[in-house]
């Protein structure tokens, strides 16, 4: 039996959606453990400076290279997304030869570009070493991949998702109503819900706009709900980061433009607890997300939102596009990058909305594709697509290439140079990084466009 | 007539959404003194955003085309305030200056007709019949900010606001950098004890005292009361209180004040899901006649200013000399005639 030491944060992460996956992460190799497939054993990593960690500062690291050598894993396994593995790694070093670290399994999570840095000072180091990557999309897959140096195999990038959990999310038929009834929505009104957070990237307010197109053209009455926190992240890879409150003024500024019957249709819900989520998701008719958030590598919200059985119409993005295609509703509206910026195909977005309120879901079809949805995408479901990575052997790692360490630059450059930055300088555009065609983000970024929406992909 | 045509696709582009976030400009040939304040301020004085241009006018940047804003929100304190309306023409503004209510007798007679103010209200408020699950107490380790009796006096007020003996229950969350340089001239070290005698005699000892970044990623202050020490001598409208209140935190229940009569509240801005700015005009005609703040005996923080400055004339003579000038870079006009 495989002997696994599962590597965690013994500090609960920043990020909101990393505080809900790596726990369901961990969930399920404890289901492998339990089922007598691999033999496991976890380590909580401290480190003092956990984000900031431009110095090594405090850590437990002399005590997880003792358990090394006392225990001996066959893997080791990082599950959270911080502390980032090159660092603990490069620690572990001195105190243990590289030769003499075990294969390491690496779980890649969306700020894999944002920790570019990090990720690319792995190749100096560890070069050779077996390690294997594990992504959570095809999307992440097509982009990690785009990084790695010539001579990888081209399953060398493994893909495991985020699961979610089954306790949390699946579909109640009777919170749907009790909510309804609370909200005093008539059984013919319709529910367009989004959950996330409410941040430049996520394009809130293309959507709050094609809402009013929606409701112009809809039979039936529609509502909007937005649920979720406000967050001023912006998009630090252009060196655009909004001002606290920024995003808040923006959206109120839109909604304030409607006329009054219109905006009293919309409800800003902020943030709330997962059983909160789940009733409201219950409630909801179908879930829309346009986002183009650059860490958008998997979609915890949408994919909680099927598990609830609700249907979702995505953007096709990033991580969005591996929920096309099951037995559950999700339609993608096409994406591509040009010369002017994104570019999202807002009349699929309105046709599809169209098509899956239309349907008329009955409880027995939010049921059945709830299971469905939760028999691949749950901890329990997709414990055998982890069984299988875990079995296999660990493929030696050959380095990044240099654009790793051209994106590094970048961000090094316009985010993480001083927690000073924004409020000395101000904003800076950053043009080497726009999202235009022909610029080395789209080099990067179109691999997260899976013309699986049926649109032309500008792959160029 | 035909409809005209949905729009079938949209082009995003957020570089739109930077410029409106770039209204906040710093001058090439920006002194060191403005990092120094700005070091000395943080993250008190950090940038947010909302639809009355809030801005720090000493804060080390401009707000582009600032004198013909129709209405600019100032976030600066006591000194800062006094020297902009001593050294500026109420015309070098063409716009309404938006001011902390708190500092209404600041204002000179000439400025009356230009300057309204404005509170912070949360929508959650505490007190010891609705107590928050975790107080969140933040300032700065320096008598700026508060001395230390002044921040023993705070630390106590919210032990009676809330009831001591509930304190036990509640998770406190301290917030105290601890800025050496002391703009008044003087820093003892012994201050430190001072401070954190102050927080775990009146508040408790078991205290969590996380750092900054930890803080700044934090998302949800539900059921946390903000607490804020500070005197209002440099920033009186603090970053913090928008950072923790726009993700749910809430104040202590405003107490009642006579001069609550002579205000009159004229609109309110949100500024998140759970907080507003709320806009005022105030009777002059009947509120104490006033007196000038630079001379006269009332206004204790800038005659401290002064008092430093005549021990140690040299260093805060610096200081004050940097804020009067300051203005020369953004304003056409000062009572002392044109500035450039």
């Amino acid at each position: 039996m495989k002997k696994v030491l599962v590597i965690k944060s013994a500090q609960e992460s920043p990020w909101g959606s990393c505080k809900i996956i790596s726990p369901n992460i961990q969930a399920t190799y404890d289901l492998l453990a339990a089922a007598g497939d691999i033999e496991l054993r976890s380590f909580g990593f401290y480190d003092k400076n956990i984000v900031d960690g431009l110095l090594n500062g405090e850590d437990n690291v002399a005590e997880l290279a003792d358990l090394l050598q006392a225990w001996k894993p066959d893997l080791v396994s990082f599950v959270d997304h911080l502390p980032l593995p090159n660092r603990v790694l490069n620690r572990i070093s001195h105190y243990i030869p590289v030769k003499k670290i075990p294969p390491v399994l690496v779980h890649i999570y969306g700020d894999f570009t944002y920790f570019s840095d990090d990720w690319y000072k792995l190749t100096d180091q560890f070069k050779g070493h077996p390690i294997k990557f594990v992504v959570a999309s095809a999307a992440q897959r097509r982009l990690v991949s785009f990084f790695l140096e010539e001579g990888h195999d081209q399953n060398y990038v493994r893909q495991y998702l985020f699961p979610v959990s089954e306790q949390d999310y699946f579909f109640d038929a009777g919170a749907r109503d009790e909510l309804r009834t609370q909200q005093e929505i008539p059984p013919d009104e319709r529910v367009i819900l989004y959950a996330g957070r409410v941040s430049l990237q996520k394009n809130v307010d293309l959507l709050i706009r094609e809402f009013r197109r929606l409701s112009d053209e809809s039979p039936a009455p529609l509502r909007l709900w937005i649920v979720g926190a406000f967050d001023d992240v912006g998009a630090i890879f252009m060196g655009a980061k909004n001002y606290e409150g920024f995003m808040y003024s923006k959206i109120q500024k839109l909604i304030a433009s409607f006329p009054p019957e219109l905006r009293s249709r919309i409800t800003l819900w902020g943030q709330q607890d997962k059983g909160t989520l789940r009733r409201l998701k219950a409630a909801a008719d179908v879930f829309v997300s346009l986002s183009l958030y650059h860490d958008e590598d998997y979609g915890m919200s949408p994919a909680e939102a099927l598990a609830c059985g609700l249907p979702a119409v995505l953007t096709d993005w990033g991580g969005y596009g591996s929920f096309a295609g099951g037995d559950w509703q999700c339609r993608l509206a096409p994406v591509d990058i040009t010369e002017f910026g994104h570019r999202i195909n807002v009349g699929k977005v309105r046709e599809h909305v169209t098509a899956s309120l239309g349907a008329k879901a009955t409880p027995e079809d939010r049921q059945r594709w709830s299971t469905a949805f939760r028999t691949e995408f749950s901890v329990s479901g997709s414990a055998r697509k982890l069984r299988e990575i875990l079995a296999e052997d660990v493929d030696p790692f050959l380095g990044f290439k240099w654009n790793l360490n051209y994106l590094s630059s970048i961000f090094w450059k316009e985010d993480r140079r001083s927690r000073f930055y924004y409020e000395y300088i101000g904003q800076k555009i950053n043009t080497n990084f726009n999202p235009t065609s022909n610029s080395f983000y789209h080099d990067i970024y179109r691999n997260y466009i899976s013309g699986a929406s049926g649109a032309g992909t500008n792959n160029g | 007539m035909d409809k005209p045509k949905k729009k079938e696709t949209e082009i995003v582009q957020w570089s739109y959404d930077l410029v409106q976030n770039a209204y906040l400009v710093k001058p090439e040939d920006t002194e060191l003194n403005h990092d120094i304040y700005l070091n000395y301020l943080f993250p008190f004085c950090n940038n947010y955003f909302g639809p009355t241009n809030p801005m720090m006018i000493f804060g080390g940047h401009s707000v582009k085309d600032l004198p013909e804003r129709p209405y600019i929100t100032v976030r600066d304190g006591i000194v800062p305030l006094c020297i902009l309306f001593r050294d500026l023409k109420p015309s070098a503004i063409k716009g309404q200056l938006f001011i902390h209510r708190d500092l209404w007798y600041t204002v000179p007679e000439d400025w009356r007709e230009k300057v309204r103010f404005f509170d912070v209200e949360a929508l959650k408020t505490y007190d010891a019949q609705n107590l928050p699950k975790r107080i969140f107490i933040a300032g700065a380790l320096n008598s700026t900010l508060a001395d230390p009796l002044e921040f023993e006096a705070q630390v106590k007020a919210l032990a009676e606001r809330l009831g001591k003996e509930n304190l036990a229950d509640i998770e406190i969350m301290a917030f105290f950098p601890n800025k050496r340089t002391d703009l008044w001239g003087a820093w003892e070290e012994e201050n430190v004890l001072h401070y954190s005698r102050a927080i775990f005699e009146h508040l408790k000892v078991d205290v969590k005292t996380p750092e900054w970044h930890l803080i700044h990623s934090e998302n949800n202050f539900k059921d946390c009361l903000y607490y804020e020490i500070n005197a209002g001598t440099l920033v009186k409208d603090s970053y913090l209180t928008h950072f923790t209140l726009s993700r749910g935190g809430g104040l202590l229940a405003p107490v009642p004040d006579a001069i609550d009569a002579h205000f009159k509240r004229t609109s309110s801005v949100g500024l998140s899901l759970y907080h507003q700015m709320n806009l005022y005009e105030l009777d002059f005609d009947k509120v104490t006649p006033y007196c000038d703040p630079l001379k006269g005996e009332n206004f204790r923080y800038y005659k401290k200013l002064i008092e430093a400055a005549n021990q140690k004339k040299k260093f805060n003579y610096k200081w004050e000399k940097w804020l009067a000038t300051y203005l020369k870079r953004f304003f056409k006009e000062s009572r002392h005639g044109a500035l450039d």
